[in-house]
């Protein structure tokens, strides 16, 4: 026979079950109501208000203090990724990686929208004089690659990229399938020799199939009769700690990495914290 | 630019249901570590984890096999490159099968069921052995040269120790931790020791936190048998556990013979540490 937990132990984890439905209740109708009520553009900006608050990412601060995470290590010290060179670092925060490869030896472009983030990661390489921090989006990058303008064209056209590395979850950032194959596509027109590596935000295929989640569709069609300017699709997300976010699947970025040029050297899923990827163009 | 009132609002939602998650994990912390003893601690803990499923062979954690820190820190010195390992807290066999794979031979051992996941795991490695005991039974080995652990690590060299991920959370006492790096030292005198702790989050000085006292001295009034500490903590998942601040680790390193070659106190990755007899 199974031994039975008392029942004050019983008590207190069926009060946490509780809590838990209520917390993902409050999380599944801010998700909704948020992706359906806020357009696209607004989000942007919305996330960089949010960037702008954490100081845990600024020099100093515990995220940025805690270096490279194990996995990140481990890449920078495999090939393909290069032992020496430049590379163009996009979401690069408040610098913890451009440190950290900066003090490698590394020549770094990198570019940041978050007005704040981005003034952080400047102060951290002020020491580097051949490491350059540009206040520039994904969305900046895709210009500079296909029209040639815009904040980020005189830092990355006409200059090689022996790496690219998406910082950390930042490719969870660009929200849409044809946003992640532009940027891709944009990312192998300017470094078409470069591995690149990314680590991002996954969840797992099935996610959304709990008892609450079939309150989704009938909230999204309410708000569609409401007359929402926009949805949520499967894995978009939206918390006060990250903003507005796309959880990926494995699919999505194989799919990206397949429809953009490039193939998939490896692809971790675990251990934690972070799924990567690293691509090289076909 | 302000944010606009819906995100707002979500933000608030937000915060007003974060605080209800602390004080829920505040009251439940006082009222269980007041009512339940040790003994019954420890029982409770089994039942717990005995129902981890995802930490046998084919669940979550077990297919995760090592993580990164763990397959960096076995690949390089102190860790032997071959050998004999005791692992203790081998829950369902995660880090035992990767172990076994790359040569080891391991005499492991844990007080749930998840004993059963691990035996099976490791069922092709004939050299390697899991035993259904506690840490408590590590120290009972070493002191008194009794129970389940006695045949398996006395008369025996090992190369390494490694405490499963987290399991040194589960010693809840500073004597307990005392006696079990005494025992680990004794039974492995030469042995590195690798072990990791989820290590103390928060100060306990939040708003919330004043409400603490009152409701142990209503336990206390109640006729409560036992009390909470700081870092006593009960998870729904975990069980009854001890966040060990990282001055708590040096004591009980320091107090037991170790001295600590290298502690990362990580909190994105796990925080650990590898420990070297002096």
């Amino acid at each position: 026979m199974t031994p039975q937990l008392p029942l004050l132990v019983r008590i207190a984890l069926a009060t946490e079950r509780v809590r838990n439905a209520v917390a993902h209740l409050q999380r599944l109708v801010s998700e909704e109501v948020l992706w359906a009520w806020i357009p696209p553009r607004r989000r942007e900006a919305i996330n960089r208000i949010v960037y702008s608050g954490k100081d845990s990412y600024l020099p100093g601060g515990w995220i940025f203090e805690e270096g490279l995470f194990d996995w990140e290590r481990m890449a920078f010290a495999t090939p393909p990724f290069p032992p020496g060179g430049r590379i163009l670092l996009g979401g690069a925060g408040g610098g913890r990686e451009l440190h950290a490869l900066c003090g490698m030896g590394f020549d770094v472009v990198a570019f940041e929208p978050s007005e704040r983030l981005c003034e952080g990661a400047r102060q951290s390489v002020s020491a580097y004089p051949n490491s350059t921090v540009v206040r520039a989006s994904y969305g900046d990058l895709v210009t500079a690659a296909e029209r040639r303008t815009g904040p980020l064209a005189a830092h990355a056209l006409n200059t090689s990229f022996d790496a690219v590395l998406f910082g950390l979850a930042s490719f969870n950032y660009v929200f849409t399938e044809s946003d992640r194959r532009a940027l891709l596509r944009a990312t192998r027109a300017i470094a078409p020799k470069a591995p690149l590596l990314l680590g991002f935000v996954s969840r797992p295929q099935g996610a959304e199939t709990g008892r609450l989640d079939r309150l989704r569709p009938a909230i999204r069609r309410l708000f569609k009769l409401l007359k929402a300017p926009s949805a949520r699709c499967p894995g978009d997300s939206f918390t006060s700690y990250t903003g507005f976010i796309h959880d990926l699947t494995l699919d999505e970025v194989r799919t990206a990495a397949d429809r953009s040029g490039y193939r998939i050297v490896y692809c971790r899923q675990g251990p934690p914290p972070h799924p990567h990827a690293l691509l090289m163009p076909q | 630019m302000r944010l606009p009132p819906l995100v707002r609002i979500s933000f608030a939602a937000e915060r007003v249901l974060n605080a209800a998650a602390r004080l829920h994990t505040l009251f439940w912390d006082e009222v269980l570590w007041a009512w339940f003893g040790p003994q019954r601690r420890e029982a409770i803990n089994r039942i717990i984890w005995g129902r981890a499923n995802s930490y046998l062979p084919g669940g979550n954690t077990f297919e995760r096999g090592l993580f990164e820190w763990e397959r960096l820190a076995i690949a390089k010195p102190p860790f032997p490159q071959a050998g004999r390992i005791l692992l203790g807290g081998a829950g369902g066999g995660r880090e035992l099968v990767q172990l076994c794979r790359r040569g080891f031979d391991v005499v492991a051992f844990e007080p749930s069921g998840l004993c059963d996941g691990a035996r099976q795991a490791v069922s092709s490695f004939p050299n390697s052995v899991v035993v259904q005991a506690s840490y408590r039974d590590l120290v009972t080995a070493a002191q008194e040269h009794t129970g389940p652990l006695a045949s398996h690590v006395l008369n025996a060299s090992f190369d390494a120790v490694l405490f499963g991920w987290q399991s040194f959370d589960y010693v809840l006492t500073e004597l307990d931790r005392h006696e079990l790096l005494c025992a680990t030292r004794t039974l492995a005198p030469k042995a590195p020791l690798l072990l990791s702790s989820w290590m103390v989050r928060d100060a306990e000085n939040g708003r919330l936190d004043c409400l603490r006292p009152p409701i142990r001295r209503i336990c206390e009034l109640l006729g409560a048998p036992s009390a909470r500490r700081p870092g006593d903590v009960f998870w729904p998942c975990g069980g009854f556990l001890h966040l060990m601040s990282q001055g708590e680790l040096e004591a009980a390193a320091d107090g037991s013979g170790y001295r600590i070659l290298d502690f990362r106190p990580s909190a994105v990755s796990y925080p650990h540490a590898m420990l070297m007899p002096q």
